[in-house]
């Protein structure tokens, strides 16, 4: 049965379309990763998703359920969305954000339960931020703040789990972190996880299929090997790649061909020797 | 700091002893030993009659009318602010201090004279103005995809305007009018007997039971529009609810003591220095914060120049003011220390 599904979603802003007649169907355990061009349209494809745009035409589905008729708060127990960015002027602590993913469950008024505590150290734990708990979000870098707006996501403990690029501004170590954590997470849970991604090699190992979106409509979606292929990511990314085998992964590895400049020398494959483009 | 015992424990220990101070001064003083016999049920014989009186029908309302104007303001000052996400914003900023004037100035000019539970047709007519200017600039400020808090604040600051351009044309043209309204304009506590401390108990514990009831969602409220929805408000509802909860409020301290400035911008603030920003701890710190400023207002308005009285709104806005600066310049301060 699939999780979530977009019937011919479309929508568009100022008459300027941003999404043209969008279907995919993603199932439980699934990690899609979102590939496009900047202004291609991914954040606005996960805002439709969870309803924070609304579609002028075409449908989302939570479980074969159309999510117009979902209230607000019972599609934030379905839906966990991580924004790429919200207000961060408030002395609220980093246990208060992350507790705060709690609120789909627990209401207006109720108290955390004991297990909404569990849920929120586990997330806290998961992201490796447990020691910043007490902390003022004002005082979190940016990579910290990702993490904790990561670790809220997570205790929204929802079965569809939306990233709107939960890497950017995190260094090497915390990227695979993340994701290798994701992907654990919705294989153990049977989380769909849709993820906005730039680094095409990380979403290489990381996804299960890939989506990639070009001129605001999806050109492609499968494996790492049907998606990536030089003349799909020219035409989406304007840029000439050759995709190899990982050495270790034997995932696709796309490596790009930097643009001849005079001063940028390349590897002549038959005779081994380096040359100068002129 | 799970529960913040300690600061609301001083917060009670300290508002007594105001109250007690408040109830001790004035035109006719009175002791204080009297004054703690006469509060905790005792006969207390070192008072005459005529002092008995003076506590009963005049202090004792005065007192608790202080302190429920000021925990209306200040739990109004943390719903504005929570609503604008702007510091800055206090119960005036949306239009409710403009509509209240406006309702007071066609009150006085047209005579209006009706009267309900203890509220005067000048008092009603202040709520009635209130609640109406900030309907309007709520419908206006809404209106359209994604009302954003801007637009919310930009049709505040155009409808106040008008309001205040319509009131004051009013006033030109009725200048006999002008010494009752500017009176009521500067707020004030004088006069206030039992029937309007129940009037207003009763509007600030409504405005009070909504805000408080919404401390959770206004904790998220915080975090901006995007992460609101995603976390399960609904914003529209919201945005209603903490309106009416904290105009109710406004209305409470309006209706009883006219216009007063500053307490719903100041108290928020002070209170937020002592137990941090969730609303579940702010909203009765902020009331207890507004309380205090208040009552140390209303006692020096009856003091200063005894034993005639002065406006408390303008006492609020001149002890306000600076202190509200230094808060500015403090909170300045530690910004530029932390980048």
């Amino acid at each position: 049965m699939s999780q979530l599904t977009s019937k011919e979603l479309t929508f568009s802003y100022a008459n300027r379309l941003i999404l043209d007649r969008i279907s995919m169907e993603l199932k439980a355990g699934e990690v899609v990763v979102l590939l496009g061009a900047n202004g291609a349209g991914k954040t606005t494809l996960l805002q439709s998703l969870c309803r924070q745009l609304r579609p002028e035409a075409g449908t989302v589905e939570v479980a074969e359920r159309d999510i117009k008729l979902f209230t607000r708060r019972s599609l934030a127990q379905n839906i966990a969305f991580m924004p790429q960015h919200e207000n961060r002027q408030s002395e609220l602590t980093v246990h208060d954000v992350v507790s705060l993913g709690r609120t789909p469950h627990s209401g207006w008024w109720m108290p955390f339960s004991k297990h909404d505590r569990e849920v929120v150290e586990e997330s806290l734990k998961a992201t490796g931020l447990s020691e910043f708990r007490r902390r003022r979000i004002t005082q979190l870098s940016g990579g910290e703040w990702r993490r904790m707006i990561l670790a809220r996501a997570l205790a929204q403990d929802a079965p569809i789990l939306l990233l709107d690029e939960p890497t950017a501004g995190l260094d090497l170590k915390y990227q695979f972190d993340v994701l290798d954590r994701v992907r654990r997470m919705a294989k153990e849970r049977d989380l769909v996880v849709v993820v906005t991604l730039h680094d095409l090699n990380h979403a290489a190992m990381f996804g299960d299929r890939l989506a990639l979106l070009f001129n605001h409509a999806l050109i492609a979606i499968g494996t790492a090997r049907e998606v990536l292929t030089p003349s799909l990511i020219r035409q989406a990314f304007d840029v000439s790649v050759t995709v190899i085998d990982h050495p270790v992964h034997g995932t696709p590895f796309v490596v790009p061909m930097y643009p001849t400049c005079g001063d940028i020398q390349r590897v002549d494959t038959e005779s081994g020797t380096t040359v100068r483009d002129d | 700091m799970k529960y913040p015992i300690v600061p609301f424990a001083i917060a009670f220990v300290f508002l007594l002893a105001l109250a007690i101070v408040s109830l001790v001064s004035g035109a006719v003083s009175i002791s204080a030993y009297g004054v703690l016999e006469w509060l905790f049920g005792f006969e207390a014989e070192s008072l005459t009659n005529t002092e008995r009186t003076i506590l009963m029908q005049l202090r004792l309302p005065r007192v608790i009318t202080a302190c429920l104007v000021g925990c209306s303001l200040g739990i109004a000052g943390v719903g504005f602010q929570g609503l604008f996400r702007n510091p800055l914003a206090d119960p005036y900023v949306i239009g409710a201090s403009s509509g209240a004037g406006l309702g007071v100035t066609l009150a006085v000019v047209l005579g209006f004279q009706a009267s309900f539970v203890g509220l005067s047709g000048v008092a009603l007519s202040a709520v009635v103005g209130s609640l109406l200017a900030v309907t309007v600039v709520f419908a206006i400020g809404s209106v359209g995809r994604g009302s954003s808090v801007l637009t919310l604040l930009l049709a505040g600051v155009a409808v106040s305007s008008m309001i205040n351009a319509i009131a004051s044309l009013l006033m030109y043209l009725n200048d006999d009018s002008v010494v009752v309204i500017l009176a009521w304009l500067m707020g004030s506590l004088a006069g206030n007997d039992w029937s309007i401390v129940m009037a207003t108990t009763a509007s600030s514990l409504v405005g009070f039971a909504i805000l408080w009831s919404m401390s959770r969602p206004m904790d998220v409220f915080l975090l901006g529009d995007v992460t609101s929805e995603s976390l399960g408000l609904d914003l529209f509802r919201f945005r209603i609810l903490l309106v009416v909860g904290s105009s109710i409020a406004t209305a409470a301290a309006v209706a009883s003591a006219g216009i007063i400035g500053f307490v719903g911008l100041i108290a928020p603030h002070v209170a937020r220095r002592l137990v941090g920003p969730r609303h579940l701890w702010l909203l009765p710190m902020s009331a207890c914060v507004g309380a205090a400023i208040m009552m140390v207002a209303d006692v020096a308005a009856r003091t200063v120049v005894a034993p005639a009285e002065l406006p408390v709104g303008i006492l609020t806005a001149i002890l306000g003011c600076p202190f509200f600066l230094f808060l500015l310049k403090s909170r300045k301060e530690t910004q530029d220390g932390a980048s």
